[in-house]
């Protein structure tokens, strides 16, 4: 008896073969020199890695540390311990290469003449944008995701690595905020 | 306010769709991905082997000396025979009894001549214990050093020496004396008793 509870115990517990996912093997080819590979990574995560940096820097710039993101991490690929987390991974550089921005005191977004008009469609969209920016990381960023760069809720946790529940709970309270701040009149829960 | 569309963008909300239309300025537009570092191998051409002085082979060259520093010490011996240019010193003689006369300072007949016959000089070999790396300067020196004849010292050297050789000859007489009781001594008892013991 006590020899087949073992037994179970023991069948029950051993770990299954495990097949690396699509993720992980585009991962492994990208670090042994596949760069049409990282190419690959490049388009799948390149959305999430510029909804993360225009959360934080100026339009004008997001290109420019989009490029900056993906090169460091093309550098330190061989760094990565869960090659299942990629998304996770761009996204704190994405964090790390905002914050360094603005250590190097580059000049601030300034709104041209242009834009200023109330009536220029433009405009709004950047003084919604700055709204957004002006409000907690969590928010912005989970808001950015899904408004700016279109993503459904479940594929802003899979990508970040967030947990569902938070990504949803970031979403409503974020909208919530921000139609606060917008002074728009949103349908009460 | 459907949470359904701001979950999965399923149902309707035009609220959200109109922010979404006038955000999407900002929207990411596909751009080629970034020019990827690429690892050039420039050829260089192969260059002869230069001499560098390594710490190892300083090493190597101080150890090959202390070993033959060590070598030749031991290797060369430490007595040597060295070549005593000159006569003997005179050796002064008592003939007959004991008194206080003055010494005679005459040259011995049976000691090797210091000079041969066809009147060449001949070194004398005396064994001498020196440590030859420290004082070979010392005993070349010695070497080369001529004895002194007796008739070339001073007066009070002449006298010295023989006070010297006076106290000597006195202490070999009386030592032959005592030499003399006791064999006495031993004939004695020899001869008169027999069964002594």
């Amino acid at each position: 008896m006590a020899r087949n509870f073992f037994f179970s115990q023991a069948t029950a517990t051993a770990p299954a073969e495990r097949k690396p996912s699509g993720e992980e093997q585009l991962v492994e080819r990208a670090c042994s020199g596949d760069g049409e590979a990282f190419n690959e990574i490049y388009r799948m995560f390149a959305p999430l890695v510029h909804g993360i940096v225009l959360a934080r820097v100026p339009y004008d710039d997001v290109k420019d540390i989009v490029q900056e993101v993906f090169l460091a991490a093309y550098k330190n690929l061989d760094g990565l311990r869960d090659k299942n987390a990629v998304g996770a991974w761009l996204a704190k550089i994405a964090r790390n290469h905002a914050a360094e921005y603005y250590r190097k005191a580059r000049p601030t977004e300034e709104l041209s003449e242009d834009l200023s008009g109330k009536h220029n469609p433009k405009a709004e969209a950047v003084e919604i944008m700055r709204t957004i920016r002006s409000m907690p990381e969590t928010y912005r960023e989970t808001l950015v995701l899904r408004l700016i760069e279109g993503m459904t809720g479940n594929e802003i946790a899979e990508r970040t690595g967030l947990t569902p529940e938070s990504v949803r709970v970031n979403l409503h309270r974020g909208m919530d905020q921000l139609r606060q701040k917008l002074g728009i009149e949103g349908v009460k829960r | 306010m459907s949470e359904d569309y701001l979950w999965d963008k399923t149902g309707k909300d035009q609220e959200i769709e109109r922010l979404e239309s006038m955000l999407s300025v900002f929207r990411y537009q596909e751009t080629d991905p970034p020019v990827l570092p690429t690892t050039t191998f420039v050829p260089v051409a192969e260059k002869a082997p230069r001499f560098r002085f390594s710490s190892a082979f300083a090493f190597a060259g101080a150890l090959a000396a202390v070993l033959i520093g060590f070598g030749l010490f031991w290797l060369i011996p430490l007595e040597r025979e060295v070549a005593v240019v000159g006569p003997q010193p005179p050796v002064a003689t008592v003939k007959g009894p004991i008194t206080n006369a003055p010494v005679s300072t005459e040259q011995p007949t049976t000691s090797v001549p210091a000079v041969s016959k066809n009147g060449a000089i001949r070194p004398t070999f005396i064994k001498q214990r020196v440590p030859v790396a420290i004082k070979q300067r010392n005993v070349v020196a010695k070497a080369v050093q001529k004895k002194v004849r007796f008739e070339d010292l001073t007066q009070e050297e002449k006298f010295a020496y023989g006070q010297l050789m006076l106290a000597l000859s006195i202490t070999s007489s009386k030592l032959q004396a005592v030499r003399q009781t006791i064999d006495q001594i031993e004939n004695d008892k020899t001869s008169d008793k027999p069964n002594f013991r």
